[in-house]
């Protein structure tokens, strides 16, 4: 059923329906999370917490040609704002070092994890839209036309600032220089 | 970059496709990509080795199976909380129909004086900025003076406070910004009045944590309200939130308010220096989109590539169009 009908139907008070708009976005909407926080557990609570947050923001939303996912997407990046805001600045360099970093996969080696720190450190580093497109089309493996329409801007300013972002995180890595 | 079409940008994002999936071959993207170019090679580099450490998982099975469940029940509670607050604002206006018959009267009196009980009824649901919204408060002064209970006056004062709070969010859904600034004078005053009807002590003499709930909710919505409004009128929103905040503080004589607020003010001042970074990026992007766009005419008329048109643009000509296109017409050969 597409997203339209279910909103139409969660707005006359079937919750069921939300639970379908829940099943279908919850996977996206967890791995941006899990992008910007530094442990499952964090991305766990605030995913739900992004749910509950677009259920009692649905009665003001229009879908105005931009999907529903874009408009998670848009409350994420709220909720996310907001748990940092709640977190003072001490507490966010702790976990700026941290980032994925701070729950490490048992997997990866001592110097695999140097280097996921490091390029977190990085990435942390650039501005916050040149993060954000790195985050979208890189780490999320989304297409440019969903990261044009998460970001509200135009596929083609979306291949331009991806093209800077990934020129400042070469420069940044130092990789221009091997 | 010969046997590609499109802009360099286009190159790096069709790479950038060609790199997703788990079964890429990226070792030879990646020498492809070093054969066509240095910089794109460089550049999907950067973009693989952050894929290969930070690409994030998904949901634990255990978070997918519980979650449902957990988000359903919330949901319902949500769904019930709001029913009741629904209920719970409808009631008061009925119990003062039912036993204040004075106020009745009184409102009926106005709207008499004002020519129709509908210019009463209008005033009612009137916002700053609307002729009749004098009116509204003049019926909420009379309404006031009527009440002879403190602990009725300090509720009705609350009432308005309230009342304030969803003039500002009504005006913000209208998208009528220029009066936002009127609203929160307004919010404002009724905060200022409720303080201090407050200070001769709580109306029942027990501490007024009602009002310090109330206020938290304010700041919550306000927040909310906030981050919708254009630049202009998130000055005054953050006034309406530092009133709250004091008037929160002062209910509940919480320490540490003061440092609070100091916080919010500080990440309310980032926020905006965010955005206007925001903004500044994106006229960027809009210049050099349209820079592109140029390049490719230019590219298209005089039969060069586009490449070329850029190292002459950037080169020689020193990002001046003008000399761009007198070089291609002179037949490129400055």
């Amino acid at each position: 059923m597409p997203d339209a009908d279910l909103i139409t139907r969660v707005k006359a008070g079937e919750l069921e329906a939300f639970g379908q708009l829940y099943n279908r976005y919850l996977t996206s909407i967890y791995r941006y999370v899990r992008t910007r926080v530094s442990t499952n557990r964090d991305a766990e609570d605030l995913t739900e917490a992004v749910f509950l947050k677009a259920f009692e923001s649905l009665g003001k939303y229009k879908e105005r040609g931009a999907p529903f996912s874009a408009f998670l997407y848009r409350v994420a990046h709220n909720i996310v704002v907001d748990y940092y805001r709640t977190k003072r600045s001490v507490e966010d360099l702790e976990n700026a070092d941290a980032i994925v970093g701070s729950e490490p996969n048992a997997e990866k080696s001592m110097i695999d994890q140097e280097q996921v720190n490091e390029i977190m450190l990085v990435l942390g580093g650039l501005n916050e839209r040149y993060q954000e497109i790195i985050r979208l089309r890189v780490l999320m493996d989304m297409s440019t036309e969903e990261v044009a329409t998460w970001m509200d801007m135009k596929p083609a300013a979306a291949r331009v600032l991806l093209h800077r972002a990934l020129k400042k995180l070469r420069d940044e890595l130092g990789i221009d220089d091997e | 970059m010969s046997d590609r079409k499109g802009s360099f940008e286009d190159i790096l994002d069709q790479y950038l496709t060609r790199m997703q999936g788990s079964d890429a071959d990226l070792d030879s993207i990646l020498d492809e990509a070093a054969k066509e170019d240095i910089a794109l090679y460089q550049m999907l580099v950067a973009a693989a080795r952050a894929r290969q450490n930070l690409m994030p998982s998904d949901p634990s099975p255990d978070f997918v199976r519980n979650s449902e469940i957990r988000m359903q029940n919330r949901l319902r509670a949500l769904q019930k909380t709001n029913l009741e607050t629904k209920t719970k604002r409808a009631r008061p206006f009925l119990r003062r129909l039912r036993t204040a018959p004075v106020i009745i009267s009184l409102i009926v009196v106005v709207a008499i004086l004002s020519s129709t009980i509908g210019v009463a009824s209008a005033a009612a649901s009137s916002l700053p900025g609307d002729g009749l919204y004098p009116l509204k408060l003049e019926i909420e002064k009379a309404r006031l003076a009527l009440t002879t209970d403190p602990e009725a006056d300090y509720q009705l004062l609350q009432e308005f406070v309230d009342e304030r709070l969803n003039e500002i969010e009504s005006l913000v859904e209208a998208g009528r910004m220029g009066d936002i600034e009127l609203a929160v004078d307004a919010y404002e005053a009724s905060i200022g009045q409720l303080s201090r009807s407050g200070q001769n002590g709580p109306p029942d003499g027990a501490p007024p944590t009602s009002d310090a709930g109330m206020f938290t909710h304010h700041v919550e919505v306000l927040m909310a309200v906030q981050s919708q409004v254009p630049l202009q009128a998130q000055a005054a929103i953050q006034r309406a939130i530092e009133r709250s905040l004091q008037a929160g503080g002062n209910d509940n004589k919480q320490e540490g308010q003061a440092e609070q607020r100091q916080n919010q003010q500080e990440e309310q001042q980032e926020l905006q220096a965010g955005r206007e970074e925001e903004r500044q990026e994106d006229q960027a992007e809009k210049e050099q989109e349209r820079d592109m766009r140029r390049v490719e005419q230019v590219a298209r008329q005089y039969g060069v590539s586009v490449d070329e048109v850029l190292a002459v643009y950037e080169g020689i000509c020193n990002f001046e169009w003008h000399c761009v296109r007198s070089h291609f017409r002179q037949g490129g050969n400055d």
